[in-house]
This record gives C-alpha cells, structure tokens and sequence, in this order.
C-alpha cells in the first residue's frame, strides 16, 4: 500500500515510499497514571506542606493525595540500576511518578500508612525527600562537559557542589519562601538561568576569534552569521581573498551565536567564567515573568574552583534571610528593597546597564551586561 | 555503590558531598567517564561539534558528538525520545527505559533540562534502539530546526490550580503534529509548552517559542464559608490583600456582619476577548481591563444573590470578609494560591503566547514570549480550534521567518500584529 506523503515530509523533500517508516508515535501521559488516580482528575481543591518534600493534596469529596519529592544527582543523569530503584520504590509505596521540570522526582500516590517507613527508606538510600516549599530546591543545570561541546564552564559540577554546599537548605524550611537557582554551561541556557532566582550562566572570557584560513575554506553563509549576531558586532570586510569578517570587541556581547553558525571560521578562546545573575521569576502569578539580571559578571569557575561561586551565593542567600519577609521570593524582595540596597547588601558593585556604550538594539537585551570586561 | 577509580581525581572529588551524586550515576554505567574527567582536568569539554544528524530510517532523534580524545571514544551518539506529557513516568516506563539503555545504550538516562529523555549510544545501535522504543509505546524526535517535544506541567492528575488539561493539550498537538517532530523541515527549531495556569511552573512563556497557558476570565470566586475557615485557622487576611499586584482585594465590612452572600458569577457576564488579560508578561498590554466595570462580589450589588448558610461559631468574633474589585482584578493566580476559599473564575481557556526562549542566540537574545492571544475558550476538552492555529501559525513562520530564526525574533521582526493579522485572527472574534 502506498503511504501519502506527508506536509513535514514534503517539506524535506522527502518521498512517501520509505514504506517502512512506522507511524511516529508521541506517548500518550495516560499510560503512565493509574486509572485510580485518572478518576480522581480535576477533583483537587487544596494542598499543603506536611514537611519537607512531602505534599498533601485535598480532594473536593475529602480524600487525599500524597506526593514524595526528592532531589535527583544533577542533571537528570541516572543509571539503570538507579532507574529501577525508583520504579522499585513506586511499586512499594506509590501509585505513579513523575519527573518535574526541575529534574527533580516525584512520587505521587503515596500511601499514608507507608510514608514513614518509605521517607526511611529513602534517606537511607541516599535519596531524601526535600525540595518544596521554603526549601532550596532541586538545582537545575544543563549537560556540559558531559557531553556538550559548547560549555564554557561545567554546570553539573557547580549544580552538585551548590547542592552539597546549601544541603541543609534543602532539607529544612527555613528560607523566605522557595529558592531556585539554575547552571548553565554557556549563554545558550540550556538548563535555565535568567528565570531562576539565582542564575549561573558560562561565559568565555574573550570575544570569539575569526580564524581567516578557516573562514575562507569553508562555505559560509555571511548573511546568516550577520543576521545571528546579535549586537551587530560582526561586520563584513572584503579582501581580494574573498569575504572575511571583524567582530568589534566593544559591541560583541560573548554569546557565541556566530561559532554555532560558522564553528570552522569563529573560534572562541578558551578561557571562561561564570556570570550569576539574581532575581529571575519564571512565573506569571503576580507581576508576570521578571527575567534575571546579572549582578556579578565575572566569576571564577574553572573546574572544582567554585569558592568565589558559593561565596557570593551565600551572600544572595544572607541577604535574603536578612531582609526578606515570609513568603516573599527573592525577585519581589529585590523589587521591594531596591538594586542598590541589594548592591551593598552582597557587596557587589554596580556596573553599566546594558546597552551604555552600545547601539540602540542592545538595549532590547536583557541578562546580558555590557560595558564592564 | 559504583565509584570512579583513582585514576579519577576530579570526578571523586564530585562524589563526597551528602547529596545525590551524578558521578555515581555515570560509574554506575557504560559512560566513558575519562572523557568527563578529561573536561574537568582542561576547563574545556572533551567533546566537539558534532551534530544532529538524519539518517533514512529516522530522519531526527539521533546526534552525535564527535571526541576530542579519539583514544577515549572516537564519538558519541545519542538518541532523543519523546517524553509522556507532563513528566508523567509509572514503574513500567521506568524499568522499559533502563533496560532499553542496558541493551542499546550505555546503561545511562538522562532526563534534560528541556523536557526530553535522551541517552548515549553508538550510530550502528540508532535504528535499533528506535524499534525497542516504539515496541515500548515511546519514539523519538525532537533534534534540529524541527518541533521540539511537547511539554506540559503535571495536570489535573494532581494539581488543583490547573485551569485546562495541559498534559492533554501537549499530548494531542504532540499527536496531531507528531510528523513535524520527526522531520526536521522548520528555518529553525521550536519549542512548545502548555502550562494548566499562569503559575506557569514549566516556565513555558519563558523557554518555549510557544506556550499555552492556562487561563480564566471572570473574577475568581470566594466561597465565604471556607473563608471563614480558613481565618479561624489562622489564616492572614492582611498578608492575602497585600500579595494582590493590583490592589483587587479589600475587606468587606457589610459581609463582616456575618451574613457574607456568595458571588454568583455563573453566566453573569462574559467578556469579550482582548478586554481581559490573565498574563501581564505582555508587551502589547491592551490596558483594557480599565474599561470593565467595577463588580464587587459582595451582597448589594447583585439582585438576587442566593444566600449562603454561614455556620457561625458563636464564639467566634465576626469574621471580616472579602471583596473582589473586578475591575482592577489581572486574572492572575496570587490570591488563589495563597488561600483555599478564593478558587478561579469558571471561564477557562488558554493564552497562545509565543516567542519565549532562554538562550542568548538570536537577535533578541533570551526573551519572554509575546501574549498573541489572551484567551482562546476551550469546551469539553476539544482542542482543535487551538491545533488549527498553532499549525497555521507553524507553517507561516516555517514560509517567512529567515534561515535560523527563532519565533520569538521573527515576531519581533515583523511585529505581533501581523501576525495576527496573516492567521486572520481578529481580537473581536
Ligand atoms: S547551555 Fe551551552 S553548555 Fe549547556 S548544554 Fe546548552 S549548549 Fe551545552
Ligand atoms: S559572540 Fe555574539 S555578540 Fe559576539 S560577535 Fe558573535 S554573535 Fe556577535
Ligand atoms: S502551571 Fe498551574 S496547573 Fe500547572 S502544575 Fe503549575 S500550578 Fe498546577
Ligand atoms: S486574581 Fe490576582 S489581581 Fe485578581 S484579586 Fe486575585 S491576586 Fe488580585
């Protein structure tokens, strides 16, 4: 039988008579819910914190729905035996689980009777429950040197030492209100940043470098490479070799969308550090999505040199504690205080606002600062 | 427990902390952990571009990574697979999963960032992995300029503030346009999210070049009764005023008296899309919400009101009660979250925002996305009228936007009105 071709096929250009092809198959959630919980859908009205990584759901009719949380290892990175275990402890003691955008775990379903005795289990496994509420919770971070070739810094690594670093964080109540902090490799942001309270995003410490032989020999496509850039750094230059490009240091914003677009013409320097930015909301429950914006554009990060890292973000966290009010995030608390008090408050100094010394288009950027390397 | 050996001094220093190790994660696998000591001993990835690539049989869902240390491992490929809609994976998924990795991967899982589970294996194992995947209800998709995994936050299932079925909303545009996951044909990638309210925990405005958002558009409703509650419990009526962003919420002295009448908001108004704007990340605030009258919800106002029987506690001092200004009221989610008696409108639909994303590419660098549409009703879970839109929206981008470009800067380019506009949407309609 003749298969039709497909829009998305068309497109591509490809045939209709790979007739092998299986029908493309997007998994259907309700497979992975119990139809016990499916029926009890909608029927939610409340939920409270019964204690750390432990959630209670009330249902309209009076019944009850428990979900444990617990941390995973950084960057959702699991092993198949430890895959198993967690389908072995759903089995035990809950109905389903999830995996919840933060790369954290949940198990939801958890029968009261057992919770005690699972929570045990857990904590015993190296796997406590933590991560709600006014907790730190599950630090977010992309792949990295695991196997990325863009990082400029290794956000795993950073995302596990400020986990063991602020553990307690995570397994007692007592900050403000929830506090969510994401590590990115490079400015592509895989793993979050400019929505986290706390954003660390890998920076190289050079503008990326035009390697002329390599520009010419490859093919690329000069109105592509202009149209990425997205300071208008780049510029075209003609030389009787053909078209080569400058990239004009003060304008160049290190985001490095010119070495995804022409890897064999633009290289980056290798050296590279962190920037943290504070203040980010990714919600739309109040004031609507604030992005994050970088308060230390600079930071030491080479490999396992995380100090001055944790250093400043305790600093964050201090000042936070200091002047934050209960329930209050740290974005709506910087609204409250001021940048400037918040400046003092972690002993950082403010630096140009974006755009200054740049063209009118920078100006639309927010996250990324100028002016100040 | 697996531990990397002596001959891994950077990758054991990751492993001392009292938190979940992911180094005990990888030792416990096949992953060529010398290739990750590698990075961490030079400050720079151990691995090279590399690509997604397309190979006849499936077309996306598989890269590679070239080595930049060949006498480690000469690459690494790896295969992306489409994730169940809203994190949502039972015992079973788990255990296929892991075995799946045990015998066509490296015996490793990862759960990324952007929703998707991905894991490391070599070219010669793709096809067959894709088959063991799709004998298991799973495939892949979701690499290079094609539609990325639909995502969703956790539902209904378990949430109490979800607005519409976002795991469901995912899961059909996942099914509907599952061939635009799986073959890459797009000027550039695009991602989608659907979030059940404007708590947007995914962070869908934010990450994904589309996101549907949860939203209602009449007032939220206050049942005084569980008010009531909810003050002898202790709760803080002041801290619950105070977290309103508009200044909405003020104390009802009349309702004080004890004789608090419910709000009966069924089918007394309805608003006209465009009036009413649940997300106020916009860039294009109509500011219309201005124009609504003022409805407050306590008795008076409203002929008719049916009365509610209020069980006093005779003890109890009377309990101040609650008033909604409807016209200053954004539709937004603080009030509902903090306190169990103010629960959403009963008007529900979705917001269709688009052009979000994070990374510092592209002309606008990390943007929140546009709200395009503020509310799109959506009746007895039918959601074809938001399928139609997101296609035709879909194949207008993929026919204008510039090679490479990200929704979210093409609309900048040619301005949301147009948009708008060439999909023949009219705010009115
Ligand atoms: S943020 Fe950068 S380093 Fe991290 S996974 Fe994405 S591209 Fe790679
Ligand atoms: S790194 Fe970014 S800002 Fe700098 S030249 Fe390249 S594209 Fe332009
Ligand atoms: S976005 Fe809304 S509906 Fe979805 S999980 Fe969050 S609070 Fe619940
Ligand atoms: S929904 Fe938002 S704006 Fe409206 S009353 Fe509640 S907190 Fe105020």
């Amino acid at each position: 039988m003749e298969r039709v071709q497909t829009e998305a096929e068309r497109r591509v250009g490809m045939t209709a008579d790979i007739t092998e092809l299986p029908a493309g198959i997007m998994p259907d959630y309700r497979r992975e819910i119990p139809p016990e919980l499916r029926q009890r859908q909608g029927s939610w009205v409340w939920h409270e914190l019964v204690r750390p990584g432990v959630l209670r759901h009330l249902g309209a009719d009076g019944g009850e729905l428990f979900t444990v949380r617990i941390l995973l290892p950084p960057n959702g990175i699991l092993s198949a035996p430890t895959l198993r275990q967690l389908a072995h402890w759903i089995r035990k003691y809950a109905l389903t689980g999830r995996r919840t955008s933060r790369q954290g775990f949940e198990f939801v379903g958890v029968q009261p009777a057992v919770l005690g005795e699972m929570l045990a289990e857990l904590q015993a496994a190296g796997f406590p429950a933590g991560g709600t509420g006014n907790t730190l919770h599950q630090v977010k971070c992309c792949t990295s040197f695991i196997h990325c070739q863009n990082a400029a810094i290794d956000a795993p690594s950073i995302a596990q030492v400020i986990t063991d670093y602020f553990y307690d964080d995570f397994l007692h109540p007592e900050l403000p209100a929830a506090l969510k902090i994401s590590v990115s490799g490079c400015p592509n942001q895989c793993g979050g940043g400019v929505e986290a309270d706390i954003g660390i995003m890998g920076r190289y410490e050079s503008i990326p470098e035009v390697d002329e032989e390599g520009f010419l020999n490859a093919n690329i496509d000069i109105g592509l490479l202009l149209s990425w850039c997205p300071t208008g750094a780049i510029q075209p230059r003609e030389t009787a070799r053909g078209t080569l490009v400058t990239i004009d240091a003060g304008r160049c914003a290190r985001c490095t969308s010119c070495v995804q677009v022409a890897p064999e013409g633009i290289k980056l320097q290798q050296r590279s550090y962190a920037a943290i930015a504070v203040g980010g909301h990714g919600g739309n429950s109040r004031y609507g999505s604030e992005m994050a914006t970088v308060v230390w554009p600079r930071v030491t990060a080479q490999p396992l040199q995380y100090g001055q890292l944790l250093e400043r973000i305790a600093a964050i966290i201090n000042y936070w504690r200091r002047v934050g009010i209960p329930g209050e995030r740290l974005a709506a608390c910087l609204q409250r205080t001021g940048w400037e008090e918040f400046l003092a408050g972690v002993g950082a100094e403010p630096f140009a606002e974006p755009g200054t010394g740049r063209r009118a288009v920078a100006n639309k950027r927010k996250g990324i600062e100028a002016g100040q390397l | 427990m697996a531990q990397p050996g002596p001959e891994y001094p950077f990758c054991r220093r990751l492993i001392q902390g009292p938190s979940p190790s992911f180094i005990r994660e990888l030792a416990a696998s096949r992953y060529p952990l010398a290739m990750y000591e590698k990075g961490l001993e030079q400050g720079a990835s151990a691995y090279g571009h590399g690509g997604y690539i397309s190979i006849p049989e499936l077309p996306a869902g598989v890269a590679v990574r070239s080595s930049c240390y060949p006498e480690i491992i000469d690459e690494s490929a790896y295969v992306r697979i489409l994730a169940p809609a809203g994190g949502w994976l039972s015992a079973g998924t788990l255990e296929e999963l892991a075995a799946c990795a045990e015998d066509y991967g490296r015996g490793l899982v990862h759960l990324t960032s952007g929703g998707t589970i991905e894991f490391y294996t070599t070219r010669a194992q793709m096809v067959a992995t894709a088959r063991k995947l799709n004998a298991a209800g799973l495939d892949v998709g979701s690499t290079g300029d094609d539609l990325r995994c639909l995502t969703a936050c956790c539902g209904p299932a378990r949430c109490e503030m979800a607005l519409v079925d976002a795991p469901a909303l995912a899961t059909y545009l996942g099914q509907r346009f599952i061939d635009e996951q799986q073959y890459p044909g797009y000027p550039q990638k695009v991602k989608s999210g659907v979030s059940g309210c404007p708590n947007d925990c995914i962070r869908a405005m934010m990450q994904k070049d589309h996101s549907f958002i949860g939203v209602y558009r009449d007032v939220p409703r206050i049942d005084h009764e569980t008010l009531t509650v909810w003050l002898q419990k202790g709760g803080d009526l002041d801290r619950l005023i105070a977290a309103c962003p508009a200044g909405a919420l003020s104390r009802s002295e009349a309702a004080a008296e004890g004789d608090a009448e419910r709000g009966n908001l069924d089918g007394d108004r309805s608003f006209a899309d465009g009036e009413v704007l649940a997300i106020n990340a916009t860039r294009e605030k109509p500011g219309a919400a201005g124009r609504l009258q003022s409805f407050a919800m306590n008795s008076g106002r409203q002929a008719g009101g049916r009365k509610l029987p209020v069980e006093t506690d005779v003890q109890a001092p009377p309990a101040p009660s609650l008033v909604i200004d409807a016209g200053k009221c954004r539709r937004c989610m603080a009030c509902i979250n903090l306190c169990p008696a103010i629960r959403p409108g009963r008007e529900r639909g979705v917001a269709w925002v688009a052009g979000g994303k994070y990374g510092h590419r592209g002309a606008g660098g990390p943007m929140v996305g546009y709200v395009l549409v503020p509310f799109i009703p959506i009746k007895d879970g039918d959601y074809t009228a938001i399928g139609d839109l997101y296609g035709a929206f879909l194949e207008f981008w993929a026919d204008n936007a510039r090679k490479k470009e990200r929704v979210g800067d093409f609309i900048t380019r040619i301005g949301p009105r147009r948009v708008l506009e060439e999909l023949g949407w009219k705010r009115s309609q």
